[in-house]
């Protein structure tokens, strides 16, 4: 659920330690521009670690709440039950 | 990884091979570094019997193995100076000593370095323990009901991975169904479990209610719940603090009557629910001793979700934290597999030390990494001497070339498909029926089956789940693992016709004598056998129990 691994390319020193920290595999590498991308932003969980972890604080984390899948947090009956109520 | 160093301290020429789907040699795998950095353990001060004792009465209600809580009980604060061998930071006072959180339970609360894990793998490299990173383990090698070792793939290169091993710890966490981010295990190591032929145990009471938040734009955000565990002792309905309405007094976190309570008010259309800030930021400065850079981590995951942090009132709806941790392990941490362990995550509730709730940190917040510690450094010294014994006795197992081959061609099944479904289809199906609190926590006969009829048609997507990649195929094992938990979650809630801890049924409202007994499920052929284990009382014998 992350819309952008923003990296700034001029601090960036190539270590990959951002790969290494990345426990979801979500952090790819970009070789041509040999920096690293957000490869599977779905299933960024907004842990920020490689933030903290990059030693020349290149990256920021700027999430995307919209990508997560949300399931209900009541059942459908539940949530009739709530509406009714409401309603008086 | 406290599993890997036990083992070497136990006996150094033992070959300690780490296996992890992230990447713990360099320390960064587990929960740790996304958690709050905290040890809640039986400190200076508190007496270890009367821990014991409010862990079955107001945690445990009766279903704790007394035994394992005891042993916690007069070791936890041992293991906690224990990590500065392993060079783990702790926070300290000016004097050295240690600088602690000292609430009204019979437990303190220690700050501790969320990067622990880093320096317990730089310690465990000095051991000499190997590592395997990136690998994804698809399936336990057992033979004569004995464990050989384990097969999978690396999830960058997708190379087929076969280890072969005396003994096999698993400790790769429990099964949050990705319903929170952060809290986002997958189950792995259940189904790794129960496919092997081990016993799960307290399935049933794998969910408990957590609150989500709700954002300034309506969208429902879980997991931010920076809150939630104090915060349960202080939910409001228009100023009336219905917590202390449902169940007076102070609280530890997670406590299923607060968490009923919200329902209970939502459900009746009296929400909002909402939650002061200033209240849990006033406790948790009091009864927390968060280590600063945990504090740190948690302030900007909140500053990204843009949530209040000082004065504020947030309103929050009813959710849920599914913990599956139920691998039945014996106080060793042996499983029913001769040579198989499991620890931490994977195995809490199943220790049975908890109780009646997910576990732990269940209603101890700080308890979570206490009893990775405390089950890692117990699974290490039984695995290491079991293994001993193993190497001497038994000639090395290798698999045969066509079994091999078809645990490879199963392995990459789902790669090798032209078109399917994608395994996140499979998985966002499985969520609506893990996150509605009205099948998780606050239970019916009738919901559940309409939440296990949900499981069913997930069950029915597996054959057709397509990956076009590894990352995906990873995506694949979590929705097989995830199918099954939610199967097992539901069809041994049925099968507990009472309400006790954070199994609330609405049908059965009221605790039985007839279910003192934990309730034990495995595989039975093609299905599953859900069977009674008596919890043997009597063998515990501590004198506080005859007053």
């Amino acid at each position: 659920m992350i819309r952008e691994l923003r990296v700034d390319a001029a601090r960036c020193t190539h270590c990959r330690q951002c790969l290494d920290v990345c426990s979801t595999n979500v952090i790819g590498w970009d070789e041509g521009r040999d920096r690293p991308y957000a490869q599977f932003p779905l299933d960024c969980q907004l842990c920020c670690i490689c933030e903290d972890a990059c030693p020349a604080g290149a990256i920021t984390v700027i999430p995307n709440w919209g990508l997560k899948y949300y399931p209900d947090y009541l059942s459908k009956g539940g949530m009739e039950r709530v509406k009714r109520a409401h309603n008086g | 990884m406290s599993a890997a160093l036990t083992a070497k301290e136990c006996n150094q020429d033992v070959d300690v091979l780490v296996v992890d789907k992230a990447c713990a040699s360099k320390g960064w795998a587990g929960k740790a570094a996304r958690t709050a950095g905290l040890l809640s353990f039986v400190g200076q001060g508190k007496d270890p019997e009367e821990f014991a004792r409010y862990c079955l009465k107001e945690i445990g209600f009766g279903l704790n193995d007394q035994y394992l809580l005891r042993e916690f009980a007069y070791n936890s604060r041992r293991i906690v100076e224990h990590l500065s061998n392993w060079g783990v930071e702790i926070e300290r006072n000016p004097d050295g000593s240690m600088a602690v959180g000292v609430w009204p339970f019979p437990w303190v609360t220690a700050g501790v370095d969320p990067d622990m894990c880093r320096a317990m793998a730089c310690k465990a490299k000095e051991y000499g323990v190997r590592f395997a990173d990136r690998v994804v383990i698809t399936r336990l090698l057992v033979k004569d009901n004995r464990i050989r070792g384990a097969v999978g793939f690396h999830i960058l290169t997708g190379d087929f991975q076969v280890f072969y091993a005396d003994t096999v710890i698993l400790a790769c966490g429990s099964q949050n169904f990705d319903i929170t981010p952060s809290w986002c295990s997958t189950g792995v190591s259940q189904k790794l479990a129960f496919d092997a032929g081990c016993r799960l145990r307290n399935v049933e009471f794998c969910g408990m209610g957590d609150f989500g938040r709700i954002g300034p734009d309506g969208q429902r955000y879980y997991g931010q719940h920076s809150g939630a565990h104090t915060g349960h002792d202080w939910l409001f309905v228009r100023g009336e603090n219905i917590s202390q309405k449902w169940r007076p007094g102070f609280h530890s976190s997670m406590d299923p009557y607060a968490a009923n309570a919200w329902y209970q008010e939502t459900i009746a259309g009296n929400g909002p629910v909402e939650v002061h800030m200033e209240q849990f930021n006033e406790q948790s400065g009091e009864l927390f001793h968060f280590h600063p850079k945990a504090r740190k981590r948690m302030a900007r995951v909140e500053d990204i979700a843009g949530y209040p942090r000082e004065h504020e009132w947030y309103e929050v709806f009813p959710g849920v934290i599914s913990e599956m941790s139920a691998i039945r392990v014996g106080h060793s941490m042996q499983t029913d597999v001769a040579g198989l362990f499991a620890a931490g995550d994977a195995a809490g509730a199943g220790s049975a030390r908890a109780g009646a709730v997910p576990a732990p940190p269940a209603k101890i917040h700080g308890t979570g990494l206490m009893n990775a510690l405390f089950m890692g450094s117990k699974s290490g010294e039984s695995a290491v001497l079991l293994a001993d014994v193993q190497r001497k006795t038994s000639a090395p197992y290798e698999l045969p070339e066509e079994e091999l081959d078809q645990l490879r061609t199963e392995t990459y099944a789902c790669m090798d498909r032209e078109s399917g479904i994608s395994p996140y289809d499979v998985i966002h199906r499985v969520q609506d029926a893990m996150a509605p609190c009205d099948y998780i926590f606050v239970k019916s006969g009738e919901r559940m089956r309409e939440a296990l009829d949900i499981v069913a048609q997930a069950k029915a997507m597996l054959p057709e789940m397509r990956a076009e990649n590894y990352h995906e195929l990873s995506k694949c094992v979590d929705a097989q693992a995830m199918v099954l938990c939610a199967e097992l979650f539901f069809l041994t809630s049925l099968e507990r016709k009472e309400s006790r801890g954070f199994h609330l049924r609405e049908d059965y409202p009221d605790q039985s004598d007839q279910y003192d007994c934990w309730l034990d499920v495995c595989k039975d052929g093609d299905g599953v056998s859900i069977n009674r284990e008596e919890i043997p009382d009597e063998s515990y014998d501590y004198p506080w129990q005859k007053q």
